[in-house]
Formats: C-alpha cells, sequence, structure tokens
C-alpha cells in the first residue's frame, strides 16, 4: 500500500515534488497551477467568442432575428396604413389613398377561399350599416382573376368596391398577405385601429367598423 | 442408477401440484419477465412501424416482402390478441411476483439476520479492518454509535465471544418496487374501466347555428353558436375556438368556449375542439311550399366520384322519399383537376337528388348547379342555398379511467423515486477480540455495487477520522486492476483524479 | 427583440466550437493514454526507456484531458446563454420544433455528463458521449436555416407548462441515456479484457445504471405528462400515436434492463447490451418525426 514515486499516474505527473511516500495520497487535494489554467481558459473563451464573430460576419448572419415572430408583413394597430394602387375588377384604378380623410375597412380575400365565402353575407350586411356613417369597404381578391371575383360579388349583391390584384403584384409590397380574409379598419387619418384575421359574423364587424368611426377626425 | 434412487427418496406429488409449481415459478422468474417485456417491446414497436413509412421502405427494397408489409399495415398491433394476452400475463406475473416476494422483502426489512461470518466478509469486493486497543465491546458500542450517526439502523448479536454487527438504512426504499408495479396494474385496469364505462365520440360534427343531441345517455344537446379559426399575420393557426352551449330541453346547462387546450367539461363529460371545415345551408320545401329542411350540413366527411377531392355531403329526407347530395367545388389547386367532372365555380354547389324509395313521386335522378341564394327546382322540391357557413368538429367523451391513473401515475412516480434514490445500504460486521487489542472487520452487502462500496469507503472514512482506530482498507476489484504504483484506494475513486 | 435572436445564435455558434474542441480534447486525450498504457501492460517493467516516453504521452494526454473538460463547460455555458436568450426572445422555453430541442438536447447532454465527470471523477466516458454532442450539433446546423428564427406557436402546442415539462423532461431522459449508452460502450470494451486506461468495469456498469436511474423516471413522467396532456388538447390520454408508442417502446427497452441487472447472468455484458439497444430505441423515437404521422407530426421537420 505504497504511493510510491511512479512516473506513470497523472498525479505525480502534476507535482512531482509534492507527493509523500508511504502513504495514501487522495488525488484529490494535489496542488494544480490554478491561475495559468484561469488564464488559458479565458483566453480560449475570449477565442472562441472572437470565431463565432468572425464566422458570423463572413456567414451573413446578421440578418438573423429578423423572421419568424419578429417578421413584419403588416403594419401595427395605431401606425399608418401604406398606400397601394390597383384596379376594381371592371379595370379602373384606384389608390387607397384616395379616400384619405375617410374611413376605410380594407378587406383581403378569395372567392377560392372557404372562410371568405361563408362570411360574405355577413360582411355585406354589415358594410350595409357602416356606410352611412361614411366608411368605405374595398374587399382586395387576391389569387383570381377578376371576373371570378367580380362575378362571385355579383352573385352576393356586394355594394362595397371589389379591388381584383390576381398575381398580387400591387398589393404584396404594401401588403403581403398569408392569411385568408384579412381585415384592415383605418380610420380617417389613415392610422391602423384594427387587424382581423379570422372570419367575422356580422356583430363582430360592426364592433369592429365602430373602431374607425368613433375614433376623432 | 443414482439419479433414479434419487427420484424414488422423494415422495412424488401429484402430476397438478407440478404444474401449479412450475406455472407459479414461471410467472416469478425475472428471467421470464425480461423476455415478457421483451417481447412486448416487440410488439409495441412493430405496431410503432406500422405507423410510419418503413414497412412501405422495406417492399420496395426487399421485393419478396410485399405481402408481408400488407399484412403488416392491416394488422392492428395493439388490440390483437397477442399483445391483449402478453399484458395479461405481465399483470398476472406482477401480481404472483408481489405476492410471493412480499414476505421475503418485508423479513428481510424487520427482522433481518444479524450474524455473518468472517468467510462473508472475507470475500466481499471490499472491506475494512479496523484495529484498536480498545476493549472489544467498547468498539462495537462506539461503531454502532457512529453508524447510527450517519442515519444507519445498527443491530448487534453476541455470538461466541464475537460481536455481530448488521446495519442498515433507507430499508424502506426496497418497497418502492411494490407501488411502482402495482400502479402498472393500474394503468391497465384504468383503460378497461375507462373503455368499458365510459364514451368517445371522436367526430362529433356540428355546423354553426346548429343543435346537435350528444346520445350517450346524457340527455343533453350541443348547439355550436359560432367558430373561429383565427391566424397571425404569418399565416400561422393562432386558436381554432367554437362558442358552445350546452342544452338540457330547452334549459341551458352551461356555456363557453373550446379551443385546442382548454376543453369544457360539464358534470362528467368533456368537450374537446378537435377540427373544422366548410357547411353550407341549404332549405327545401315541398309542393305545397312548406319548409321540410333548413339545415347546415358539414361539407367533407363524404366525398363524390365526380370530383373525389371535393367537399360533399349527402343527406336523407324522409318526408320525400330522396337522397340529397351536394358538391362544393374543390377550392385547393393541387388536388387533381382532372378528376374533376363538375367544373364548379367558387359559389356555386352541385345538387342531386335521387329516390330512395318506391314511395318516391320522383321517376329519376335529378340535378342542378345552384348559386347562393338562388332556388331551383329538383323534381317536386325547391331547393334554397342559403349560404355557405362553417362546421366545427368536437370530441366528447367521458372517462370515468382517469382517477385511476391519476393515482397509478403518484404511485409510477413515487415508487421509482423510493427504489432508485432511496437505495437499501447495508453493512455487515464482525468485532473480535485480538492479541494486541480488538479487530473489527466491516463490509458492505454491494457486490458490484461500485455507489455502495464508495458509500462504505465514506462511512469508514468518518469512523477512521472519528475514532482511534487503524483503518486498512482492502478493495479487491480496484487491487485486481491496479497498475505497479498505484494504490487501491486511488483507483477506487476513479483513474483520473479530477478536483 | 431580433438582436436577442441573433445573439443566441452567436452564442450557438460560439458553444459549437467549444464543443468540437472539447471532442478533439477528448479524443486526444484517450489516444494518448491509449498509446501511454499500450507498452507498460505488454511489458510489465521490462523497457527501462518506457516511463520516460511514457511520462510524456501521458502528462500531455492529462492536460488534454483537461482542456477537454473545461471545452465541455464552455459549450455548456455558451448553449445555456443560447437558450435563455432566444426563451427571452420567444417569451417561452424553445422547446418546440427539431431545431430548438435538438439545441436543449446537446446542452444537456454535455450538462449531464459533465455532473457524472465530476461525481465518478472519470473523464474517459466523455471520448463516446462528446462526438454524441457534436453529432447532434452538425444534425442542427444542417437544418433549414429557417428555423433559426423563432416561430409562434400552433394552436396544439399552446399549454406552456405541459410544454415546458413534458418537453424538457424527454431531453433529459435522453441525455441520460445517452451518457449510459456511452459508459455501456466503455463496459463492453473493459469487460474480459484489461484496458489499462479504462475505468472498472464496476464503475462503468455503475455509472450507467445511475444515469438510467435519473433517465427512466424522466422518461416515466414525460409518458405520464404526455398523457395529461393529451387528455386536454386531444380529449383521450393515450392515442396509440407513433410517437407515443416509440417512447413506450424505449420505456419498456429501459425497463428490461433495470430488470436485467437483478439477474445473475445478465448483469454486465447483456445489460450493456440492452443499453445500446436502449440508446437505439432513443434515436428512434427522436428522429421519429421524419418517418412517422400522426398526431406528434409538427416539430418542423
Amino acid at each position: 500500500m505504497t504511493m510510491g514515486t511512479s512516473t506513470s499516474t497523472p498525479a505525480s505527473a502534476n507535482s512531482p515534488a509534492s507527493v509523500p511516500s508511504g502513504s495514501v495520497v487522495d488525488p484529490v487535494v494535489v496542488v494544480r497551477p490554478v491561475r495559468r489554467e484561469a488564464i488559458a481558459g479565458l483566453t480560449i473563451a475570449a477565442l472562441i467568442v472572437a470565431a463565432a464573430w468572425w464566422i458570423g460576419g463572413r456567414a451573413g448572419w446578421e440578418s438573423i432575428g429578423q423572421g419568424g415572430i419578429n417578421q413584419r408583413l403588416l403594419p401595427k394597430v395605431g401606425e399608418p396604413a401604406p398606400d397601394f394602387a390597383t384596379e376594381d375588377v371592371f379595370g379602373n384604378p384606384v389608390r387607397l389613398s384616395d379616400y384619405a380623410g375617410q374611413p376605410v375597412w380594407l378587406m383581403f380575400w378569395g372567392s377560392w377561399c372557404p372562410p371568405c365565402r361563408a362570411e360574405f353575407p355577413d360582411i355585406q350586411a354589415a358594410y350595409r350599416q357602416v356606410k352611412p356613417q361614411g366608411v368605405h369597404l374595398l374587399g382586395v381578391s387576391l389569387d383570381e382573376g377578376p371576373l371570378e371575383a367580380g362575378a362571385y360579388a355579383g352573385l352576393n349583391k356586394a355594394e362595397f368596391l371589389v379591388l381584383s390584384d390576381p398575381d398580387r403584384e400591387d398589393t404584396r409590397a404594401a401588403y403581403p398577405i398569408l392569411n385568408f380574409p384579412t381585415h384592415i379598419f383605418i380610420d380617417g387619418d389613415g392610422i391602423v385601429r384594427s387587424i382581423i384575421l379570422e372570419d367575422m359574423d356580422e356583430e363582430q364587424a360592426l364592433s369592429e367598423a365602430a373602431k374607425i368611426i368613433s375614433s376623432p377626425s | 442408477m443414482a439419479q433414479a434412487s434419487l427420484a424414488h427418496s422423494v415422495p412424488s406429488r401429484p402430476p397438478l401440484e407440478v404444474a401449479v409449481d412450475r406455472v407459479w415459478r414461471f410467472l416469478c422468474s425475472v428471467r421470464a419477465a425480461i423476455w415478457e417485456i421483451a417481447f412486448l417491446a416487440v410488439l409495441v414497436l412493430v405496431g410503432t412501424l406500422r405507423g410510419s413509412s418503413v414497412p412501405r421502405w422495406i417492399a420496395d427494397h426487399v421485393p419478396f416482402t410485399e405481402d408481408l408489409v400488407v399484412r403488416w399495415y392491416a394488422w392492428d398491433v395493439f388490440v390483437s390478441l397477442p399483445f391483449m394476452g402478453i399484458l395479461t400475463l405481465l399483470a398476472v406475473a406482477i401480481a404472483i411476483c408481489t405476492a410471493n416476494r412480499a414476505p421475503g422483502i418485508w423479513t428481510s426489512i424487520s427482522r433481518p439476520t444479524v450474524a455473518t461470518t468472517q468467510g462473508f466478509l472475507r470475500n466481499a469486493e471490499s472491506s475494512a479492518r479496523l484495529t484498536s486497543e480498545r476493549p472489544r465491546q467498547e468498539l462495537a458500542a462506539d461503531l454502532a454509535r457512529m453508524m447510527r450517526a450517519e442515519r444507519y439502523r445498527v443491530l448487534t448479536e453476541e455470538r461466541n465471544g464475537e460481536t455481530h454487527l448488521y446495519a442498515d438504512r433507507f430499508r424502506w426504499g426496497k418497497l418502492g418496487t411494490f407501488p411502482f408495479h402495482l400502479a402498472l396494474i393500474l394503468v391497465l385496469v384504468g383503460g378497461v374501466v375507462g373503455a368499458r364505462w365510459g364514451f368517445r365520440e371522436t367526430d362529433f360534427i356540428v355546423p354553426e347555428g346548429v343543435t346537435r343531441e350528444l346520445g350517450h345517455e346524457t340527455g343533453v344537446s350541443i348547439r355550436v353558436d359560432d367558430f373561429s379559426e383565427v391566424y397571425d399575420e404569418l399565416g400561422v393557426a393562432k386558436e381554432y375556438r367554437s362558442d358552445l352551449t350546452i342544452l338540457r330541453e330547452e334549459d341551458v346547462v352551461s356555456t363557453g368556449s373550446i379551443t385546442v387546450n382548454n376543453p369544457l367539461t360539464f358534470g362528467d363529460t368533456t368537450i374537446y375542439q378537435s377540427g373544422f371545415g366548410q357547411a353550407v345551408r341549404l332549405q327545401v320545401a315541398d309542393q305545397s311550399g312548406a319548409l321540410i329542411l333548413d339545415e347546415s350540413l358539414p361539407l367533407g366527411p363524404y366525398t363524390a366520384k365526380t370530383n373525389p377531392d371535393a367537399p360533399a355531403a349527402v343527406l336523407d329526407i324522409p318526408p320525400a322519399g330522396v337522397q340529397l347530395t351536394v358538391i362544393a367545388p374543390d377550392a385547393n389547386p393541387a388536388n387533381q383537376p382532372e378528376l374533376d367532372q363538375l367544373r364548379l365555380r367558387s359559389g356555386q354547389m352541385y345538387l342531386q337528388v335521387r329516390p330512395v324509395n318506391g314511395s318516391s313521386p320522383l321517376a329519376g335522378v335529378e340535378e342542378s348547379v345552384i348559386r347562393q341564394g338562388e332556388t331551383v327546382a329538383l323534381g317536386d322540391l325547391a331547393v334554397t342555398f342559403v349560404r355557405e357557413k362553417r362546421f366545427t368538429v368536437l370530441q366528447v367523451a367521458r372517462n370515468p379511467g382517469i382517477p385511476i391513473f391519476i393515482a397509478a401515475s403518484l404511485l409510477l412516480v413515487g415508487g421509482l423515486a423510493v427504489s432508485f434514490y432511496f437505495p437499501h445500504r447495508r453493512i455487515r460486521g464482525i468485532v473480535a477480540a485480538a492479541p494486541d487489542g480488538t479487530v473489527a472487520t466491516l463490509a458492505p452487502m454491494a457486490r458490484r455495487d461500485w455507489s455502495a462500496q464508495k458509500v462504505f469507503g465514506q462511512v469508514i472514512d468518518q469512523i477512521g477520522q472519528a475514532l482511534p482506530v487503524a483503518v486498512e482498507r482492502t478493495d479487491r476489484e480496484a487491487a485486481e486492476r491496479a497498475e505497479p504504483g498505484r494504490t487501491s484506494a486511488q483507483t477506487a475513486v476513479g483513474l483520473e483524479p479530477i478536483a | 427583440m431580433d438582436a436577442l435572436v441573433r445573439l443566441a445564435f452567436y452564442c450557438f455558434a460560439a458553444s459549437s466550437i467549444a464543443l468540437a474542441g472539447s471532442a478533439v480534447c477528448y479524443l486526444l486525450f484517450a489516444f494518448g493514454w491509449v498509446r501511454d498504457r499500450q507498452p507498460a501492460l505488454a511489458g510489465a517493467g521490462a523497457s527501462v526507456g518506457g516511463p520516460a516516453v511514457s511520462l510524456g504521452i501521458g502528462a500531455m494526454a492529462e492536460s488534454f484531458g483537461r482542456f477537454a473538460t473545461m471545452l465541455a463547460w464552455f459549450s455548456v455555458l455558451f448553449q445555456g446563454l443560447s437558450i435563455a436568450l432566444r426563451s427571452v426572445a420567444a417569451g417561452r422555453l424553445p422547446l418546440s420544433n427539431m431545431y430548438e430541442f435538438s439545441k436543449t438536447f446537446i446542452f444537456l447532454i454535455v450538462l449531464v455528463y459533465l455532473l457524472f465527470e465530476r461525481w465518478y471523477g472519470v473523464r474517459q466516458v466523455g471520448t463516446v458521449v462528446l462526438p454524441i454532442a457534436v453529432g447532434m450539433a452538425l444534425y442542427v446546423w444542417s437544418l433549414p436555416v429557417s428555423m433559426r428564427e423563432v416561430d409562434p406557436l400552433i394552436p396544439a402546442l399552446q399549454n406552456p407548462p405541459l410544454l415546458t415539462l413534458h418537453v424538457s423532461l424527454a431531453i433529459l431522459a435522453y441525455a441520460t441515456f445517452a451518457v449510459s449508452f456511452a459508459a455501456a460502450v466503455l463496459y463492453l470494451a473493459a469487460d474480459g479484457r484489461r484496458i489499462g486506461w479504462l475505468p472498472s468495469p464496476a464503475l462503468l456498469d455503475d455509472l450507467a445504471y445511475r444515469a438510467v436511474t435519473v433517465g427512466f423516471p424522466a422518461m416515466t413522467l414525460v409518458l405520464i405528462l404526455g398523457s395529461v396532456w393529451a387528455h386536454r388538447a386531444w380529449g383521450t390520454y393515450w392515442s396509440w400515436d407513433p410517437k407515443e408508442t416509440a417512447s413506450l417502446f424505449t420505456w419498456l427497452i429501459y425497463g428490461v434492463y433495470l430488470h436485467s441487472r437483478s439477474l445473475r447472468g445478465w448483469r454486465g455484458r447483456r445489460s450493456a447490451v440492452v443499453l445500446l439497444i436502449g440508446f437505439g430505441a432513443v434515436l428512434f423515437t427522436y428522429f421519429g418525426n421524419y418517418i412517422f404521422g400522426g398526431l406528434h407530426a409538427y416539430g418542423g421537420v
């Protein structure tokens, strides 16, 4: 049961002079050059961080973090609504800014979209009630031709203006829509007051529209 | 010859008794349990792969397996006889095993054997020799006191002028296996109770505005006031929500909104949000103009041959003796347009009525394409396409097995925690007089148990520091592996010293 | 918020660098010891010149070992920081898709291993564990770039307490199973042969068992909490979904292992083989999303 001064133990390699012979050595108490290792450790940590930074700069990681939940597609409530220009189903040019100073209910839809069709009668019924208060409903149909959109709207006796942007060339930049239907309520000052990303019934549509009617101009 | 005479000396037992004994021993055997669990695991794996593309891949790459793979996909493992059989066998084995082992374990806990032999101590993988100049009884008492301070229970016994010593800790840790294994039986019991006395309706489809009877002797109806699918601007679904009213006769029992993670419970029945789809509201009037049907039909669960991809519905109208088929336009361009013989446009519906029995005044099949808001005459019926709606798919369930599962879960986790984190530690020893004083030899009951040997080492270290004794430890396995110049004690804590 | 996601990614990159460095050092450490031990065992003092050479390699191996441990701790630190930053940016723990839980898997696998390294005082197991962690890191790097962004939770996952507990316990279980797998590999190498640089088989067997005593209850809780969640979200506590049954399969294999350890003739080599199968089951369950349909078919793959 002797420790001896064997050269093959790692403990003795670290501190060759401090090994007492003839007793059991607890390996935990072997002295180690702590400070030197701390400095080496900090240096290595700094090198790792620098390496990550350098690689990141070359690999173009600067844009990470702008996607997902941080992606900004639509204006936020309280922000001004960006302008766009497109045509109605008959080919007449229409701009959002044509309605400056008046409340606008902007709806993105498609007759190919079942929830849009399901809510259509409710939307029309609600529009009929808010129209006298000066609200303009612009129903922008996407991903389908003006004929389809116009036919469906006519069939359902839509009284609001139906716009058509078949391949989204006119609206994509300002309103990249990923959800159908999308309702954006804009007050007379051009400020977004509400964004609804679901199909609405008449009651809900009226209460959302009220936000742009009652807001002070 | 020797065997024959041996057989004669043992009184022969009735064959039934021998058989029962064999079965009993089979059920108690850990070795058998291992194979049973392994067999169950293989069945579970087979069932799991059935839900994957792996069998298909095998069939594609190993030609002659085609038939086998077809049967694999067709075989519902988890309701099969072998699966139920092995579960039953395991449950019985657990029960028998528990009954078999409990008395022995209880005895070893409550009345352990204190006496040991020098042979055991000598052969132990690790042991310690404590030498002292003090008298035997004093050293034994000191050792007992020290180990009690380490929270061991210490029992001693005087034998042939030696003090035999038995110390243990966490003796009830051995009992953890019982709640764990009994909980496994409870899980099965819970499953049986749920299946026998509960119910589960997976596709309970209700269109918006419609009231539907729940059945299952609940006496209530569910009305869906509204369904919404809410998305965020990225197009990712945020919420699927149904606003529900529960009615008994005409009285409102309960109202509430349910979403995917928030079901609605009334009494012992719970309603879950499960799916959704599109519906169509139709009105059907007979010759006299009386409304015989005003209903929202869910589209989708049924599909028609004329366009297999399109959502469709079929409904019997008994007063008119006809069956009504509705097909909606196919909204998904990814589907197969070449199969679409109807070429419907948005806002259109295809309608068809066909007579279902001889009493129908209808001569043959009548069909029409109708637009939203229009009324069309089909035979002597006037059908109006009122508007499109949404429907929600609910799941309605009552499971009286749930409290059993909760109890089983607690027992499972508790049992495991007790067995794993409070392992039974045992130390045996003999304190005997020696020429120049007293020698105490101690060893843990820790064959091939590194942790237990380490804990023993710590106890001995405590004793060595507190009592005036000389400690000499042996660690047989470590010594065998030790290289020249390396102490056994050092090897015991591992090759690499890490501070 | 976007800066946090970016910073989290930089921390992940730093962690990956530390991880790779650590794995290399563990391998050099092992290689050094193998070189060191072989002549000493074969010769047993026959060669007089041996010790001087072996001192050099042994000391080098030893310092590689210390650097390996240090770098592993750095990788844990950076990974932890990365997870924390992403949690703040997302408002929840990042446990919702393969990218996010693979990061947590790497974090826990290395952390759990390092705790065992401290507890047992042996470093050799890292020679197997760290390459596994590097493999997971390579997998994360191979995932689509879009997954580096934080995505919103789909309705089925919108249960923060259960998401956190269910998924993080699953990853903890997998991490401990990985450590027990590494110990079993070394056990099979050490058992019956005299490989000087390996710890004793008894220690490796014990280490593997201790890891399972953490992993098995964790896996049990995963199944229980999964049932609780399924009961709440899907209306049934158990639906024989492939991911569920794959987890059950894994759980049963470790059940076999625990029984095998109490059996003479099974404890030791056969138990270790069961652990290898068990880790195969873990990988099958983990990557099963690629081949399963069913209710667990989210996770972004």
